[in-house]
């Protein structure tokens, strides 16, 4: 029996191709499945142990977010700002709230008690919808610009949204007023060169207690066209709102946003970050800025912990044919996907063969 | 609709250019061209979006394709023809406007293709050739505006950019306009007698140093000063008062927004041919955030020019082209960004000589490849030149001793988009 995880120690399990890039990746409450979708419009179910694929169901456009319920359920997200509740095993959704945002729609969050999603999108509007029906429950309305991100908090009275400005606002969800605003200016990058700002609140996670929040994105960003920058968070306290650290990654090659992080039980913080030429999985002690681990690998879209802990699952890029300016050789057909589990223990030995009895 | 130069008395062959040529470099033959156009007040907008406005995100939208994107394609002003969710404002202007859609250029790279793209590709004469803009300013005639022929207006620095004109000579180059603001000497103002006293002195120092020497530095110099002097007549095209606020709205706040009612206006003062120029439309990263960023700077200003220029008859004698270097990858990158792509794209042209609400070209299904009617930068250099009266096909720059083709004598024009 394992009692912590140990991320140094991350291996790869096992790994499952797809024909098109996913842009998100969810373990099911169980730990036994993944789900994933990204830009063939369908979700997807990997049985971890065997690799059995299955399709739950599928939208309109590109998948952008997809969250697993309690009692069998799912939650999925388009780029065209619709919203899908699912039974699973049942192919045609449960509910479905077409266009619940102008444009796309990419934050999506559970409440911790399963019963509440809030949606945020182009629009700037928070929205809250009942899991069980997809009724709407409340509209938030305070910022500015694109909502990128979006959590609940542990005790599931707060949630917080991040958008393209950098900021993070702080909801009361019994009131559905504005509590405060988080700064997070470095994850948006100004500059009068540029045609359009760069970067955001593109990801949001609390910790397993709540008292840290964890913001991600893309700081320093050099041009608007390549994006390169540096894949960030900023961890805030959540009692004082105060910034405490701001890590990065280590290899100066990844070059891209951090697009999704996530908390281990013992407080160590999980990003994975995207690049022109590669990106990675990371691990930061709580307080460094530094990371301890890294797993390299293409660029990621979305990193998820099972709930057990034990393990993590990557949604990487894979590239399929060739790439870059024109055409290129060979067949012309869009780039892929890997879903990537690792665990985070130390890899089993494997087991030794039967010594071979020698005749005499 | 009739052009100036279509009647069979102006047409002029090759072999008889060829008996006509002069030793003058960067001349023009058939003069007569130029006469007749000018009561047609023949005038060209270009609008460039430098690195590649995605024909995916805009004027050919495929969604549900292998490569097509997230966004959702939205009916147009024309019955049938749909653009991208990202063109709002454009998509009720698209029966002003005619689109190819079947754009196959050779150069995947900037270094190469802005030049080649922006001169035409043309034949390898031994000459560098002219961009579109110096290449009207040469052939048109220049009007009685008073105003500088060949206006650039670009984020940044200002200046004279002799270089544009390439063979003609640096007389035809490029005046730029920094963020589309006057150069420094007129914003102050300048005492006219010491002023002319100044011109004299230059004018005679111009002289003397020209004795001996190649007429094109000169001409550079000289075309540069008379262009600022032109303008310092002229404070009033500048002169932001004048703007009401539900013009600063229609058009943005945003650079390309400002520089294209600054465009309308250089326009309307009688400038031939005026280019905007937008930098960083190169989104090799996070091609799809950015464009729902981009292209509302060019969908709603673009859509209240083409309105403007309806209301006001310019429609008439302004031909406007809007396009890029090339198309973006249909490919989705790593960092979901789209790279170069030259082999099917698409571009919007409108007004003068320019036919209303057509689409030409199409591309395959998934938008990796050109399906029907193939079509060159050399066709669109045809096509603008028709479009103001030119026929390229008669008319030839003079350089050295060579009857030089104005245009790609293995293309014509894009026919379909014709008037």
């Amino acid at each position: 029996m394992r009692s912590a995880a140990d991320p140094s120690k991350a291996w790869e399990i096992k790994s499952f191709k797809h024909d098109r890039i996913l842009s998100t990746c969810k373990f099911d409450p169980s730990g036994e499945a993944l789900f994933a979708g990204g830009f063939d419009g369908r979700i997807y179910r990997w049985a971890t142990e065997t690799g059995e694929r299955s399709v739950v169901g599928s939208h309109v456009t590109w998948i952008s977010a997809i969250q697993p319920g309690p009692a069998k359920r799912l939650y999925s997200a388009d780029y065209q700002g619709n919203v899908k509740g699912w039974e699973l095993g049942t192919p045609e959704a449960a509910w479905t709230i077409e266009r619940a945002h102008q444009g796309w729609l990419k934050a999506f969050a559970l409440s911790p008690d399963g019963s509440l999603l809030a949606t945020g999108a182009r629009d700037g509007v928070v929205r809250i919808w009942r899991t069980a029906d997809g009724a709407p429950v409340k509209e938030l309305k305070g910022h500015a610009r694109d909502i990128y991100s979006a959590a609940f908090h542990p005790d599931g009275r707060s949630l917080v949204s991040g958008d393209y400005d950098g900021k993070i606002l702080h909801w009361d969800l019994a009131s559905g007023t504005l509590v405060r605003t988080l700064d997070a200016p470095g994850l948006v990058t100004r500059d009068p060169d540029f045609l359009c700002d760069v970067g955001g609140v593109r990801a949001l996670a609390f910790d397993g207690k709540g008292g840290r929040l964890a913001a991600s994105g893309l700081r320093d960003a050099k041009s608007n066209t390549f994006c390169p920058g540096a894949p960030s968070a900023i961890v805030f306290d959540w009692e004082t709102g105060k910034a405490l650290t701001t890590v990065k990654a280590k290899d100066e090659k990844i070059d891209g946003g951090m697009t999704a992080v996530r908390f281990l039980a013992d407080g160590t913080l999980v990003g994975c970050a995207e690049g022109q030429s590669s990106g990675a999985i990371s691990f930061w002690k709580p307080g460094e800025a530094e990371p301890f681990h890294t797993i390299g690998g293409q660029s990621l879209y979305e990193v998820d912990v099972r709930p057990d802990g034990m393990a993590l699952a990557g949604a990487f890029f894979a590239p399929i044919g060739s790439g870059g300016n024109g055409r290129g050789k060979g067949d012309y057909v869009p780039n892929g996907g890997t879903l990537r589990l690792f665990g985070l223990y130390e890899k089993p030995a494997a087991p030794k063969a039967p010594a071979k009895k020698k005749t005499p | 609709m009739s052009y100036a130069c279509g009647g069979h008395d102006h047409a002029i062959s090759r072999r008889h250019a060829l008996g006509l040529l002069a030793g003058a470099a960067g001349g023009l033959l058939a003069p007569n061209v130029a006469r007749a156009l000018r009561s047609k007040q023949r005038q060209v907008l270009m609008i460039w979006l430098d690195g590649g406005m995605s024909q995916l995100e805009s004027w050919d939208p495929k969604p549900g394709g292998d490569f097509g994107g997230p966004f959702r394609a939205i009916p147009s002003s024309v019955p049938g023809v749909h653009v991208s969710e990202l063109l709002p404002f454009t998509a009720k202007r698209v029966h002003q406007l005619a689109i190819v859609r079947s754009m196959q250029t050779k150069d995947n790279s900037h270094s190469v293709g802005v030049g080649r793209i922006q001169r035409g590709d043309p034949v390898n004469r031994g000459v560098e050739y002219p961009y579109m803009g110096s290449a009207i300013a040469k052939l048109l005639d220049k009007g009685d505006s008073g105003l500088p022929p060949y206006v650039l207006i670009k984020p940044g620095s200002s200046g004279f950019l002799a270089s544009d004109a390439g063979f003609l000579g640096g007389r035809y180059g490029a005046l730029a306009l920094g963020d589309g603001r006057p150069p420094v000497h007129i914003q102050g103002g300048v005492d006219a007698e010491l002023e002319d006293a100044r011109q004299a002195l230059r004018r005679s120092a111009d002289a003397r140093y020209r004795q001996g020497r190649g007429d094109a530095d000169v001409d550079a110099w000289e075309g540069c000063y008379d262009s600022a002097l032109k303008l310092m007549r002229r404070k009033e095209l500048f002169d932001e008062t004048t703007v009401t606020r539900s013009e600063r709205e229609r058009y943005g706040s945003h650079p390309l927004g400002r520089h294209l009612l600054q465009a309308r206006r250089l326009l309307e003062a009688g400038v031939l041919f005026v280019k905007v120029s937008s930098y960083h439309w190169d989104t090799h990263a996070d091609n799809f955030a950015m464009h729902q960023e981009l292209m509302p700077q060019i969908d709603r200003p673009f859509a209240a020019l083409i309105d403007d220029l309806e209301q006001r008859g310019m429609l008439d004698h302004v031909v406007v082209l809007l396009m890029s270097e090339f198309g973006r990858t249909p490919k989705i990158n790593q960092r979901w960004g789209r790279d170069h792509w030259p082999e099917a794209w698409s571009l919007a042209l409108a007004g003068a000589g320019i036919k209303r609400g057509v689409v030409t070209g199409k591309t395959t299904p998934d938008g990796s490849a050109v399906a029907e009617n193939p079509y060159d930068i050399g066709h669109v250099f045809h096509t603008v030149f028709r479009a103001v009266g030119i026929k390229p096909e008669e008319t030839f720059y003079k350089h050295n001793g060579q009857a030089l083709a104005i245009a790609r004598d293995d293309m014509g024009p894009i026919q379909e988009v014709l008037a």
